[in-house]
């Protein structure tokens, strides 16, 4: 699944700054999953913006000095208001229509799906803009609770079954595609200890399957069009058109 | 200015600090009335949203026990 | 908890005003000394600012 990691609380403060009237709009697919941006994430984050704005607007320097500046100051602080909802999948326009009048109704979203999700707001809703709130991280696996490691970079040529359904591109912190290299250090990777040698773990899996044979075979240099170094990439299914 | 008499809510496991609470009761001990206490059938039903509306709709503090 | 009095202590609320507690359900004394605690460090922190 996508992972994705919630933006610092003054950041996303610094994000909406300009706007009064806000959405803050989840998804629950992936970030719901990885407790990043669900319906629970933006209730959380809708009540701390409140209560931090409200905070804010309540100056007491200046209501001592200067009571009318005061609360103009609150006015504005506390005028900003904070709508939530989540849809079960940003990226996709037909979840979205759900939440048509509450975009209508913003001067801006923010939204706590990936960038995949503040994309297709933004192209579906062009009056409105919508922001992200969160960071999309990689594409992983929650390997315990509360840890998500990275296991596909997209690459659109996939080789897990000559690497033992280990996949070298996303796990070797160099890409190798006829690991190891020499900063292999006891199953660790030289770049950081805490991080396991993809080639060590497709090693001993390649062994455990009685297949270490494919260790030998040279893999040649790959043809990288499938991957970003081809540009923005795009799929059409003939078969599936209207 | 009267003095300030803070609004407190004390989220109580039903098994374990409700029966402490209630046990405070019979056994006639005294404690703040600025205490209210919410009953949870478990403290592991408490919700970080709970918590932050507490104070959001103006608590003065909270405590959880359980 | 740990992560709700982070978010308090990162809007200005202030940590200190929640408290985690563990006790059983026979000891009365220590609920009663609890709200006491409670009621007492609340007061010197003053009123929740968001109180209207």
């Amino acid at each position: 699944m996508i992972i994705g990691e919630q933006k610092p609380l003054d950041e996303i403060k610094e994000i909406i700054a300009d706007y009064q009237n806000l959405l803050i709009l989840g998804c629950g697919t992936c970030v719901t999953v990885c407790f990043a941006g669900g319906e629970k994430e933006v209730g959380i984050l809708a009540s701390t913006l409140r209560m931090a704005t409200r905070l804010e607007g309540q100056n007491p320097a200046l209501s001592e000095d200067c009571p009318e500046l005061c609360r103009r100051v609150e006015g504005v602080a506390e005028g900003k208001e904070f709508m939530e909802a989540t849809v079960q999948r940003q990226c996709e326009y037909e979840y979205n229509e759900e939440v048509v009048d509450l975009v209508r109704e913003a001067d801006a979203v923010l939204s706590l799906a990936c960038g995949i999700g503040v994309q297709t707001m933004n192209e579906q809703f062009p009056e409105t803009i919508t922001l992200p709130g969160l960071n999309t991280s990689f594409l992983g696996q929650p390997t315990e609770q509360g840890v998500w490691d990275e296991r596909c970079q997209a690459c659109g040529n996939c080789t897990l079954d000559k690497t033992a359904g280990i996949c070298p591109i996303a796990r070797c912190s160099k890409s190798l595609l006829n690991g190891p290299c020499g900063g292999s250090r006891n199953g660790q990777c030289e770049i950081d200890p805490e991080i396991d040698c993809a080639w060590q773990l497709i090693y001993d899996r390649l062994r455990a399957l009685g297949k270490l044979e494919l260790m030998t075979e040279i893999q040649p240099a790959r043809d990288w069009s499938t991957s970003r170094d081809g540009g923005p990439r795009k799929i059409v299914r003939e078969d599936l058109r209207l | 200015m009267t003095e300030f008499e803070p609004q407190i809510l004390a989220f109580a496991c039903h098994y374990c600090a409700y029966a402490a609470a209630d046990l405070t009761g019979s056994m006639r001990l005294q404690y703040p009335t600025n205490v209210k206490i919410i009953k949870l059938p478990c403290t592991g039903k408490l919700d970080v949203l709970y918590v932050l509306r507490a104070f959001e709709r103006g608590a003065d503090g909270a405590f959880v026990a359980g | 908890m740990n992560y709700v009095k982070d978010l308090l202590d990162q809007i200005g609320l202030g940590g200190e005003r929640l408290e985690m507690y563990f006790l059983s359900s026979a000891e009365g004394a220590r609920f009663a000394e609890i709200a006491t605690e409670m009621t007492e460090r609340i007061r010197e922190l003053g009123p929740n600012p968001l109180r209207k």
